[in-house]
């Protein structure tokens, strides 16, 4: 029987944190011996890749696998861009193998440490959502363990419901073994960006709408502490691959960044407060012009800023802190419901210190939370205030037909869940009954939201 | 490939957790590998994840170690030519001393097996008159302890073995090592609530830079040498009423 260990563990966020009995295997056989007899007290366990999920999804207090140490590449097609892998394999190694020889992931999301098996459960994205959509529209194949211990190919093609039950499903259906992923080609490890700063939200969907037909990603930072009329100001970036013919940089320049340092403690909770955050972000916003500043940017700056610093989830302190990103479709009024958002968020006195924009189109699979729109992505300090107040933004975010992400939810609602999500989910939750009916995967996010009753 | 000639590393117990990092590191210095285990789903999980990140060429040797007709000297038929041996089978089992069996079983997977592979081993290099073999040992055979005396003997044997075997073929060119690691973060100490625990990682490469080094005896964290040495000197009228 493979040893367990007792383990206090939490997502990103540290809201909540859980005390988990945690396997860690390394072989095959012992995740499916875990999987069919995991012999603790009701039988239920989650998969887990390296816990970069913001909130509960990756909990599972009677049962949590981490599938770390299951991450060995198994084939790599450098002719097509092929690349397969079991599920542990985190997103750094992938793009440390497929960098130098000319490849690059569809999609890359803030942070590179985590799991592409992970990054598959969440259907992650990054600043290309309105052009490449989702993690899981460039996986060609996973294979899954169901709860049986029985291993399934999935792809768009074979067992194709299967497969986008499992695509951002939350580990509901499985455990993810192995996947097949498909990159795109880049000739240098650069990206040409242009940088500015926008003074209100109009100016900001503006620049996006400007942007978005030339260009591969897009990005906007806001100054959340803005107010009046320049509630939504901020900075704007777009960037695309640059090539090497036209100056970008070699593709060996790529290096697999370290942490410039380490938050070496959790930092008192009073640190980041709104007067600091306001300082912080005046500074940010002032630092950039309104002319256009043309750069050329390598890819750790643009796509991981926040990976230099190792373990900035803990300046937030012990406390942990609630990640929100929720989706604006896209309406004739989208700029007056979002500066309805963000000024309803100040008036209940709640900060993000980083929030920022991104615009998407509409997304595969059943549990998709991408609209074509924009999004927005905001962080709270875990405090009684915050904790009253997002479920009644939740609750606005639902009536102007938005969706909460689930990769960063804590608090959602069941009853906000199958409004949001609709048809599909009720759709999705029959094929997750159907596929494991003894409810044998389940977290504590699937029994926040009341995924899997017993019949 | 380059001009001088890539030089093979016969890695015995390859799918071990610390076998494993050992294989990523030589595998990033540029060596061949002969991997040989018992079992072939992760021998071959391991030679594809090598190949894909180093272009490493692998051999597989799928070997059953604990089979009643495992012979060495077919293995070395097998495994062709190689310049350096590790090897990494061993297993903590079971401490129940008062099981005979266990204590037989023990004795053959950290004791005998690598005591007989190494001979066969031998034997093939001092024809070559270089190479080296590392035996991964554990400080756990330096001296006996309640709570794991049985894995602790067998390893005890297994240090007077190498140490024998590198006093022979010292003068035939044929380097012996004896590796002592301290807790690692593998399967074996999950769930071990130690401050000592290192990375498989750092230790892997620690072993492989020794090995270059044809260093004799080496404690793997270094600090385990002076633990170690406090525990050894620990006169025996106090030591059995301790629980270490």
């Amino acid at each position: 029987m493979s040893t367990t260990k007792q383990e206090m563990l939490s997502g990103w966020g540290r809201t909540p944190v859980a005390s988990c009995t945690a396997w860690r295997p390394e072989r095959g056989r012992d995740l499916k011996q875990i999987v069919t007899e995991p012999a603790n007290a009701d039988g239920h366990v989650i998969a887990r890749g390296l816990g970069r999920s913001y909130g509960d999804a990756s909990l599972q207090p009677s049962g949590t696998i981490h599938m770390e140490r299951l991450n060995h590449f198994i084939h790599f097609d450098t002719e097509q861009g092929i690349v397969s892998a079991q599920g542990g394999v985190t997103l750094a190694e992938l793009m440390e193998l497929a960098i130098p020889q000319g490849w690059f992931p569809y999609n890359i999301p803030g942070s590179r440490h985590i799991t592409i098996g992970g990054a598959f459960a969440c259907n992650v994205h990054g600043k290309n959502h309105f052009r490449d959509g989702d993690f899981a529209e460039h996986v060609l194949a996973i294979r899954l363990m169901l709860a049986t211990g029985e291993s399934v190919e999935c792809s768009p093609h074979q067992n194709s419901e299967l497969f986008w039950a499992t695509a951002g499903g939350m580990g509901m259906t499985g455990v993810i073994e192995t996947i097949t992923l498909q990159l795109k080609r880049v000739s240098s490890s650069s990206l040409s960006a242009t940088t500015y700063r926008v003074e209100s939200l109009d100016d900001m969907i503006a620049a996006f709408e400007h942007y978005r037909d030339g260009c591969e990603y897009m990005v906007g930072w806001i100054d959340h502490m803005a107010k009046g009329d320049m509630i939504g100001r901020g900075i704007f970036e777009a960037a695309n691959h640059t090539q090497r013919e036209e100056g970008g940089l070699p593709l060996s320049h790529f290096t697999p960044s370290k942490p410039a340092f380490n938050v070496p403690f959790f930092f008192p909770s009073f640190i980041l407060n709104r007067y600091s955050m306001a300082i912080y972000n005046r500074r940010r916003f002032k630092k950039y012009s309104t002319w256009r500043q043309m750069e050329t940017i390598d890819f750790n700056t643009f796509f991981h800023p926040l990976d230099r610093i190792g373990q900035w989830n803990r300046l937030y302190g012990k406390r942990g802190f609630y990640q929100y990103q929720c989706i604006f479709p896209e309406s004739p009024d989208v700029v007056v419901r979002m500066k309805n958002f963000l000024s309803m968020l100040q008036k209940d006195k709640i900060f993000s210190f980083l929030a920022v924009i991104k615009y998407h189109r509409d997304g595969q699979g059943f549990l998709n939370f991408s609209k074509r729109g924009y999004s927005i992505a905001l962080d709270f300090a875990n405090t009684a205030r915050v904790r009253r107040v997002l479920p009644k933004i939740d609750q606005w975010v639902a009536e102007n037909g938005g969706r909460v992400y689930l990769a960063k939810d804590a608090l959602l609602s069941p009853e906000l869940f199958t409004f949001m999500y609709g048809d599909k989910a009720s759709h999705w939750l029959d094929i997750i009954h159907d596929i494991d009916p003894h409810n044998r995967f389940t977290s504590l996010m699937s029994e926040r939201l009341g995924w899997k009753k017993t019949s | 490939m380059t001009e001088a000639p890539q030089q093979t590393v016969l890695m015995i117990g390859a799918t071990s957790s610390l076998a494993q990092a050992m294989c990523h590191v030589l595998a990033a210095q540029g060596y061949g590998l002969i991997l040989a285990g018992r079992d072939v789903t992760e021998l071959e999980f391991l030679a594809a994840d090598l190949d894909t990140r180093h272009h490493t060429p692998t051999a597989i040797l799928t070997i059953d170690f604990l089979a009643r007709n495992f012979s060495p000297q077919r293995l070395l038929q097998q495994a062709e030519d190689f310049d350096h041996v590790i090897i990494a089978t061993g297993d903590m089992g079971d401490n129940d001393a008062d099981n005979l069996p266990n204590i037989a079983q023990n004795m053959t997977l950290n004791y005998t097996l690598p005591a007989q592979i190494a001979t066969v081993c031998a034997e093939h290099l001092r024809t070559k008159k270089q190479g080296s073999i590392t035996f991964i040992s554990s400080v756990a055979g330096d001296r006996g302890r309640q709570s794991n005396y049985i894995y602790g003997s067998a390893k005890a044997a297994l240090n007077a073995f190498a140490s024998g075997m590198r006093n022979r073929y010292c003068k035939q060119g044929v380097h012996v090592m004896t590796v002592k690691p301290g807790f690692i973060d593998t399967p074996m100490t999950w769930g071990m609530k130690s401050p000592l625990i290192a990375s498989r990682e750092y230790v892997a490469q620690h072993i492989i830079a020794a090995m270059h080094k044809r260093k004799d005896v080496v404690y793997v964290p270094f600090f385990w040498k002076y633990i170690m040495l406090i525990i050894i000197h620990i006169p025996e009228k106090i030591f059995k009423r301790l629980s270490l």
